[in-house]
């Protein structure tokens, strides 16, 4: 999936693929976060203000 | 596989295939055919199931035009079971690989279907046919004897071949218990290669057979195949720049009406209910309108390019690149490149050829811990 968005110019960075265990709360919540900080630093999708209309 | 060869004779290679054919059934290796045969009008050529061995007589097996994967047609005929008798089901490369997807995926049996196969040198879109084919013509004969000897083309009285078609190197196809040929022979013979069932009867009135290929064949076949990979290069090399960028994608896809046409025709968009036909595409109002107050207006039909980006993730692995998306396309979005472009590329990470076996997993139903290191 990361590979198709890619090939047309969407940054793969804003898909996330993790495994973790039911028992690893802690790294979950880590996890989580970790996507948020970099969702943030990444901004909005630019996608939404490429379309032509 | 064991190669014979049939001669052409004074009536034409319809008819002496329609004879060919007829003792298939006659001497009961397949109870039905599904083949290609010209319409009165001639003005289309379809697949048709024939169970009356008299009617074999006007099939038109090469006819260069594939208005459907038939590989959907298997499909249609076989999902909901086993056919009570063989049928003998003559389908070119792209159909082949595409049923071989679809019976890996439980969307079709191959249990008492007999693949047989055919050179294709490639289609015409089916508009294209019904403009230059005349009733009773002969321009499948016309275009395999140029083909057949060596003179390689891309044009049938002036209409071009579909754009797919002119990247493909398939000329052969696969998974054939019994293959005609035709390309590098003249135009005056036809290879019939056929697997162990087949040889004893093949032998019965075509004589001893050979383990070879006729010399020549293998050159042309060649020849063909070293001309579409520079043809696909090009056009990779053209659509890479198209599509690279969200931009670039846009301007190709932004004239879409989203008449699922592609879908429909596409032989490997199989789900019974696509996610959009589903209620999460149908909206109440107030989210249209929500919506377009964001930036304050919105296009509609909406969402566009995720319809097409769903599509490539859903079906890519699986893609033949067997074009039907952009010749059923209205508005003419160059789709066939397109996904065979993209497909291509996602196969390339699991070392995936759709297709190519039947024994082969389908690289999303198995656990493979080296396919999720970051790349």
């Amino acid at each position: 999936m990361k590979a198709a968005l890619e090939m047309f110019g969407i940054e793969k960075e804003r898909v996330w693929f993790r495994f973790i265990s039911a028992s690893e709360g802690k790294l979950f919540a880590q996890t989580v976060d970790e996507m948020v900080q970099t969702l943030k630093r990444l901004g909005p999708n630019p996608l939404k203000n490429k379309w032509e209309i | 596989m064991k190669h014979f060869l049939l001669d052409v004779d004074e009536r034409g290679v319809n008819r002496t295939l329609a004879s060919f054919l007829e003792r298939l059934v006659s001497d009961g290796m397949a109870g039905a055919l599904l083949v290609p045969k010209d319409t009165a009008s001639g003005k289309a050529a379809v697949m048709t199931l024939i169970k009356s061995p008299g009617e074999i007589k006007n099939i038109n097996p090469f006819a260069p035009v594939s208005p459907v994967n038939a590989a959907r047609i298997v499909s249609d005929l076989t999902i909901t079971g086993v056919p009570g008798e063989k049928v003998g089901v003559l389908l070119r490369s792209c159909e082949t690989r595409a049923l071989v997807e679809l019976a890996k995926h439980n969307q079709a049996n191959l249990e008492n279907i007999i693949i047989m196969g055919m050179d294709c040198l490639g289609t015409l879109d089916p508009v294209d046919y019904s403009e230059v084919n005349d009733p009773g013509g002969n321009l499948a004969e016309e275009w395999m004897e140029v083909s057949a000897e060596g003179e390689y083309r891309e044009e049938i009285r002036g209409k071009s071949i579909r754009r797919v078609c002119s990247a493909c190197s398939h000329v052969e196809a696969d998974h054939a218990a019994l293959h005609l040929g035709w390309v590098g022979l003249g135009g005056k013979q036809i290879l019939v290669s056929v697997g162990d069932e087949f040889t004893g009867w093949a032998s019965s009135f075509l004589g001893e057979g050979s383990e070879n290929v006729p010399e020549g064949r293998q050159q042309s076949l060649g020849a063909v195949r070293s001309r579409r990979e520079e043809n696909k290069r090009r056009l990779y090399d053209e659509f890479n720049d198209r599509t690279r960028s969200v931009e670039s994608l846009l301007k190709e896809i932004s004239r879409c009406i989203k008449c699922y046409n592609c879908r429909r025709v596409c032989p490997l968009c199989f789900c019974r209910e696509c996610i959009f036909s589903t209620e999460i595409f149908r909206h109440e109002p107030d989210y249209y309108l929500s919506r377009a107050g964001r930036k304050g207006l919105m296009g509609l039909p909406a969402d566009k390019l995720l319809f097409h980006l769903t599509r490539i993730n859903h079906m890519g692995l699986s893609c033949v690149g067997c074009g039907q998306c952009e010749s059923a396309c209205p508005v003419k979005i160059p789709l066939g490149i397109i996904f065979k472009m993209a497909g291509e590329r996602l196969q390339q990470i699991f070392d995936y050829v759709p297709g190519r076996s039947l024994e082969e997993d389908p690289p999303l139903t198995t656990y493979r811990e080296h396919e999720l290191e970051p790349r």
